[in-house]
């Protein structure tokens, strides 16, 4: 703002010194009609009387015009007089003069040519002055009148701004009980400041109020959060009992029908007794199975991660494969398969793994007429980072293949007459990919009707580092 | 030799001497921890062998075990204790000796099982 009015001003003063330099300039041409008027009778007089020194003295006369640069003259006898500059070509500012003559009787007679030029020198020296002037007494106004704006501008807007921005800035401003308030008069017409405040104090308003409206939203859903831990717990709690009271009478009829097996009795009431434990064993395995589930819906399973010695582990297995096979007493060969390079331990949770497999192992036995049982295990991946993955694999009647997701789900047994004769709830499937999932792993299948199915169980586990050994092996 | 059976359930508690029984050996029974406190402070060698219910109220098998262990300190005795337990978490012989047992009994009991853990301290 302050810019452009310097720059309005001096336009002006431009236009003012243009003006001032026509007037000025029309002024100077006039010396011409002075010099005909004040020096010409007299020059064309000692010219015509060959007064010598009177046409010097007169031509000094006119170069003392400051606006005469140059004056020259040659007169018809030949003599030729010059004062400062040379008069150049004839323009606007060198004329001719043609110096006649009569005398007291006859013609008039030419006695001679002056010339005399002129200059803009004094003009331009008297408009820079002017110019200077006037540019250094606006650029003065500009500087004063600019600071009293910005004194004004910080006192009626900026100081006011500031306070806003403060207050905006301000990380508690929704929160701090104060309403933005700056310190002036308030006008009648609310000014543009005074619609920002409100503005600012709208939208304060706004947001304490969807605040509030999700504070009362969170503590609605804590406390239901709080009632959905506290019924998980009580489930919890609940199933943790159930197992314990339910079992515990299993376990006494197991034990007592054990013994009236082995009492002296009649070959039939053995079969009975025999049969008895049977059925209460079933029971005992449903259950497991059942309250297993709900601990893993419950979330209430623990994992118990500990260094696993995976040659031991791959023993183990070997023990479990050939000791299933065996109690089937079905014509199948079976045979464990570990890719395992090293003989470091992994950290993992060994009797849950060893439950997914034996399941795995249980079911391809148990839908496995003849022919093999293969399990590989590998592990894949770096150090930190390792995937243990077991894969079971049976020559059994195989999954049809609409049937293969299916038969990851809870109480959803294969509908196959043959399953059903083969007995099984269902659920030791669904509680393998659970307990895998829990593990951060997963339990997939592959199958083909007629040819077999071969179940492929991948579980995360990092390797036992150096460091623990050694810091173990130091503190016990 | 003498075998003391810990066990809160009462028809449990009858099978365990029952099997005992059979197997030819006489069992004491406590059914609970104070109980079985009691009868070992009053004749610290009257039993050889405890089979111990780990689930009880008031008093845990692991809690009456430590109190044993405590008491026969000086000098150790090491008394045969066997953790007696369908909890699967205990079902971890190097566990439970890291807490004090001799070992471990899964539930359902079997009569097998049995037979190799009074069979091992008969003699």
């Amino acid at each position: 703002m302050v810019l452009s009015s310097a720059v309005l001003s001096t336009v002006a003063a431009g236009i003012q010194l243009y003006y001032s330099y026509q007037r000025d300039s029309s002024e100077v041409l006039q010396t011409f009609g002075v010099v005909d008027q004040s020096f010409r009778d007299s020059l064309e007089r000692a010219v015509w009387q060959f007064n010598f020194p009177q046409v010097e003295s007169i031509l000094e006369g006119i170069v003392a015009n400051p606006n005469v640069s140059g004056v020259s003259l040659v007169s018809s006898t030949g003599q030729t007089w010059q004062r400062g500059q040379s008069p150049g070509d004839m323009d606007e500012f060198s004329r001719p003069f043609q110096l006649t003559y009569r005398g007291s009787s006859g013609p008039q007679q030419i006695v001679g040519e002056l010339r005399v030029s002129l200059t803009l020198d004094d003009v331009r020296d008297r408009l820079w002055a002017q110019f200077w002037t006037m540019f250094l007494s606006n650029v003065a106004k500009t500087l004063v009148a600019s600071l009293v704006m910005m004194l004004l501008f910080y006192l009626l807007v900026a100081r006011h701004l500031r306070t806003t921005a403060r207050y905006v800035a301000r990380t508690d401003w929704i929160r701090s009980g104060r309403a933005l308030a700056l310190d002036r008069r308030s006008a009648n017409e609310p000014d543009d400041l005074d619609n920002v405040v409100t503005a600012i104090n709208h939208a304060r308003g706004k947001v304490l109020q969807s605040v509030s409206g999700l504070e009362r939203e969170i503590d609605v859903r804590r406390q239901a959060e709080q009632e959905a831990t506290r019924a998980s717990e009580a489930k919890s709690a609940f199933l943790a009992t159930m197992s314990h009271e339910v079992r515990t009478p299993i376990n006494a009829i197991m034990g007592l029908l054990e013994l009236i097996e082995r009492a002296d009795i009649p070959a039939r009431q053995r079969r009975q007794a025999k049969a008895g434990r049977s059925s209460a064993e079933a029971l005992l395995y449903q259950l497991t199975n059942v309250l297993e589930v709900s601990r893993l819906e419950a979330h209430a399973i623990n994992l118990l991660i500990e260094p696993v010695n995976m040659n031991e582990f791959v023993e183990e297995l070997r023990a479990l494969l050939e000791g299933v096979i065996a109690r089937s007493e079905k014509p199948i060969a079976g045979a464990v398969l570990s890719r395992l390079k090293s003989t470091e331990d992994m950290n993992l949770d060994r009797r849950r793994l060893l439950e997914i497999v034996s399941n795995l192992i249980d079911n391809a036995v148990r839908f496995t007429e003849q022919g093999r049982i293969d399990v590989n295990l590998d592990i894949m991946g770096p150090v930190d980072d390792a995937i243990i993955m077991v894969q079971v694999q049976d020559t059994g009647i195989g999954i049809a293949e609409d049937h293969l997701e299916r038969i990851f789900d809870r109480f959803a047994q294969v509908e196959n007459p043959l399953t059903r004769k083969m007995g099984g709830s269902g659920l030791g499937l669904a509680i393998s990919r659970g307990l895998a999932q829990l593990m951060g792993g997963d339990l997939r299948v592959e199958s083909c009707v007629g040819q077999g199915s071969r179940f492929t169980l991948t579980i995360p586990a990092t390797r036992e580092t150096i460091e623990e050994k050694s810091r173990e092996s130091s503190s016990s | 030799m003498k075998v003391l059976v810990v066990e809160d359930d009462t028809i449990t508690r009858f099978m365990m001497t029952e099997m005992c029984d059979e197997l030819g050996y006489s069992a004491d029974t406590a059914a609970n921890g104070k109980q079985c406190l009691d009868l070992i402070e009053k004749d610290p060698s009257a039993f050889d062998v405890i089979l111990m219910d780990i689930h009880m109220p008031e008093m845990s098998g692991l809690d009456v075990s430590n109190e044993i262990r405590e008491a026969e300190s000086d000098p150790p005795k090491n008394l045969p204790i066997f953790a007696v337990t369908a909890d699967e978490a205990w079902h971890d012989e190097k566990r439970c000796k890291s807490v004090g047992f001799t070992g471990v009994i899964p539930k359902p009991v079997s009569i097998s099982a049995l037979t190799d853990v009074l069979d091992a301290y008969s003699s």
